[in-house]
């Protein structure tokens, strides 16, 4: 079974990029890639080579949505969950998210306690399934 | 959610105190950009932004405040924006004076 280590971040905010790397990197040991745009995660995904991205929707010049659909585009990263982090969570947003082809939904502010494991289950449930 | 460090390892717990510090410096900044929004789209932008942060690094008053704030703006009800961006103001100054060495 595959061990669960490399997570991709995507965000464009920089206090939110520090919490994410002491949440995720210090609390819950995953090696990280951290990217301040969605430019740069398609620059360093296939090198990287992320089991998750962990993905802000709202990021100026290249949006979330956009980023996504050009992650998917990559052979590679088709059957790796990509999780949304965005703080609107109406209903329709959320569906109209889904629909982009994202894994899964999680809602900032989100528990830096809690998110290490809330990402290992978007992980155990979603890899290998090519939306 | 209340982030609290309360259990956590020493080292862990000083490390998040440096970066919520930082977090708290940062929020003079971020009233700059809210004064300064040049257009509804940025005004949004860095509501939104703020609502997320301020969560995570446990300051749940100033996150709901932000929220309302951007709701308001993006329902386009000046009356109730101006109202919310207000309280959003008092609670960052409230926080930076909390947070003062």
């Amino acid at each position: 079974m595959d061990k669960f280590e490399r997570v991709m971040c995507v965000e464009d905010d920089p206090d939110i990029r520090m919490i994410l790397e002491f949440s995720l990197g210090r609390l819950g040991g995953y090696t990280l890639n951290v990217c301040a745009s969605g430019q740069a995660a398609l620059d360093q995904a296939l090198q990287f080579a992320p089991q998750l991205v962990l993905l802000d929707v709202m990021m100026p010049e290249m949006s979330g949505p956009e980023t996504l659909k050009h992650l998917r585009a990559m052979d590679a990263m088709r059957g790796v969950p990509i999780v949304f982090l965005t703080a609107k969570a109406m209903q329709d947003e959320v569906e109209a998210l889904l629909e982009h082809g994202a894994t899964g939904i999680i809602v900032k502010p989100f528990d830096p306690v809690t998110l290490p494991q809330d990402i290992r289950i978007y992980w155990e449930h979603g890899r290998g399934i090519q939306p | 959610m209340v982030f609290s460090p309360e259990g956590m390892d020493p080292a862990l717990a000083a490390q998040f105190a440096r970066i919520r510090q930082n977090f708290v410096g940062g929020l003079g900044r971020r009233a700059c950009e809210i004064d300064n929004a040049a257009n509804p789209a940025a005004l949004q932008d860095a509501l939104h932004r703020l609502t997320g942060a301020a969560g995570a690094y446990g300051f749940d008053n100033l996150s709901q405040l932000a929220r309302a704030a951007m709701q308001a703006a993006q329902d386009g009800d000046a009356a109730r924006q101006q109202a919310a961006m207000a309280s959003l103001k008092h609670a960052m100054v409230a926080v930076q004076a909390e947070s003062a060495p």
